[in-house]
């Protein structure tokens, strides 16, 4: 699926398909209405699908009965409960590959099916359906890199973009915190005059120096494609893949995002 | 007479030779020597230092960089292909296993559009660490190809493995 957020901080109506991989047979519509304790949700990120997870998403056919349809995405505009804010909502999150050959949609796993009015507002990082919420293991540097999660969420709220950008760049320029850049509390990689890594005091002494001189690059980035455009301006690194090895960072934060966040 | 003076041309023009600049990245652990009359391009301080990019002239050029296996891609051929797709190489690249200083590595190499491209990647494992990996790239036309990777080919040749700071 898009990395990006397509659909902004939009209403939309979706149709969520979980499918218990690995798990079979533990999951039902009951399960999803109870782990989100209402069927009223907004959506802040679009979706992923983790890869250790089971959740894929697809706009919703215009009917309610969580219907078996691939069809392409479908906005209810005139449904009262549905307020597009922008052409981002225009934009078509394409059918995953399994519904696209599977119009009805018939696994060996129980499958729940169903469809919410997305209008409150968990975070994107909870939205991995109860019964699969278990995690792929990250390797100890990972799990170690997100206990700064709160330096970052809130040079995230300071810059607003958001925490997740600047993790993946972090975890590119750090090692995910390796031993030296850890002794260094060194978040991003930065160097004295291209020669060896800086040091810093602590983690948010590190981090207010980031913001301090590229945060002006990333402010307001709303995608990543937004904030690697920041760096580029920065001229942040003349390799040309440089870039896209950060972007794709961005889904290897989200894979393990939840490592530090027991359930 | 104007075969002389295409002969002289090529001589002071035609090739990088001379003394050699050397690149020392300490925070990768490398360092390859580059033929003058270049130009290297390094980020500014106190960006992230991985490596330069070095000018040929137009759109030519050779990238060396050293990151973290922060992808855990855990081989040179894994790396590869993973970066190769990223960047969508158009075309099919011939692939095969190589070594870089030692290392085990990688090469990717295509000709696409009047284009010439090579790319090296090798992976340093570091115990419990995390590993690097290291990318040298060829971008070039088919009109420089031969000369450019003349460069490029001395350039792998001068690369180093030196100590990582812990």
């Amino acid at each position: 699926m898009n990395e990006d957020r397509p659909f902004g901080y939009e209403t939309l109506k979706l149709r969520a398909v979980f499918v218990p991989k690995g798990n079979p047979g533990s999951i039902s519509a009951a399960d999803i209405t109870d782990y989100f304790g209402h069927d009223v949700v907004r959506l802040r990120y679009s979706w992923h699908g983790s890869e250790g997870g089971g959740l894929e998403l697809e706009p919703a056919p215009d009917r309610a009965d969580g219907g078996e349809s691939a069809a392409g995405p479908m906005q209810d505009a005139d449904d009262p409960g549905f307020a597009p804010s922008g052409p981002p909502t225009a934009r078509a999150m394409p059918p995953t590959p399994t519904l696209a050959r599977a119009p009805r949609y018939v696994d060996p796993v129980r499958t729940a099916v169903a469809t919410w009015r997305l209008t409150a507002a968990p975070s994107a990082s909870k939205l991995v359906p109860s019964a699969d919420r278990r995690q792929p293991v990250p390797p100890p540097q990972v799990a170690q890199f997100f206990e700064n999660r709160a330096i970052y969420e809130e040079m995230a709220k300071r810059l607003d973009t958001d925490a997740e950008f600047l993790m993946a760049l972090s975890s590119w320029e750090s090692g995910w915190g390796d031993a030296h850049n850890r002794a260094l509390h060194n978040l991003f990689g930065v160097t004295n005059h291209g020669a060896n890594n800086l040091s810093f005091a602590s983690d948010q002494e590190a981090a207010d120096y980031w913001v301090t001189h590229y945060g002006s690059y990333v402010r307001g980035a709303r995608t990543m494609d937004e904030f690697i455009a920041g760096l580029r301006r920065a001229h942040y690194n003349p390799h040309a893949g440089y870039y896209d090895n950060v972007k794709k960072r961005l889904e290897t934060v989200r894979k393990y995002r939840n490592t530090d966040r027991p359930e | 007479m104007r075969s002389w003076l295409l002969a002289i041309l090529l001589l002071c023009g035609g090739s990088y030779a001379g003394a050699a600049q050397d690149y020392m990245n300490p925070t990768y652990g490398y360092s390859v020597q580059v033929p003058d009359g270049v130009r290297m391009l390094q980020p500014a301080s106190p960006l992230p230092n991985h490596g330069i990019t070095v000018e040929l002239g137009g759109r030519r050029n050779i990238s060396i960089d050293g990151s973290y296996d922060a992808a855990f891609f855990g081989s040179a051929m894994a790396a590869l292909r993973q970066t190769l797709s990223y960047e969508h190489w158009a075309g099919k690249p011939f692939v095969r296993a190589t070594r870089l200083a030692g290392l085990p590595a990688a090469r990717a190499e295509r000709g696409h559009n009047g284009r010439r491209q090579v790319r090296i990647a090798a992976y340093r494992t570091r115990g419990a660490e995390i590993a690097v990996f290291y990318e040298i790239d060829l971008d070039t036309d088919t009109t420089h190809a031969a000369r450019d990777e003349a460069v490029f080919n001395s350039i792998l040749r001068s690369f180093t493995l030196h100590p990582m700071p812990r």
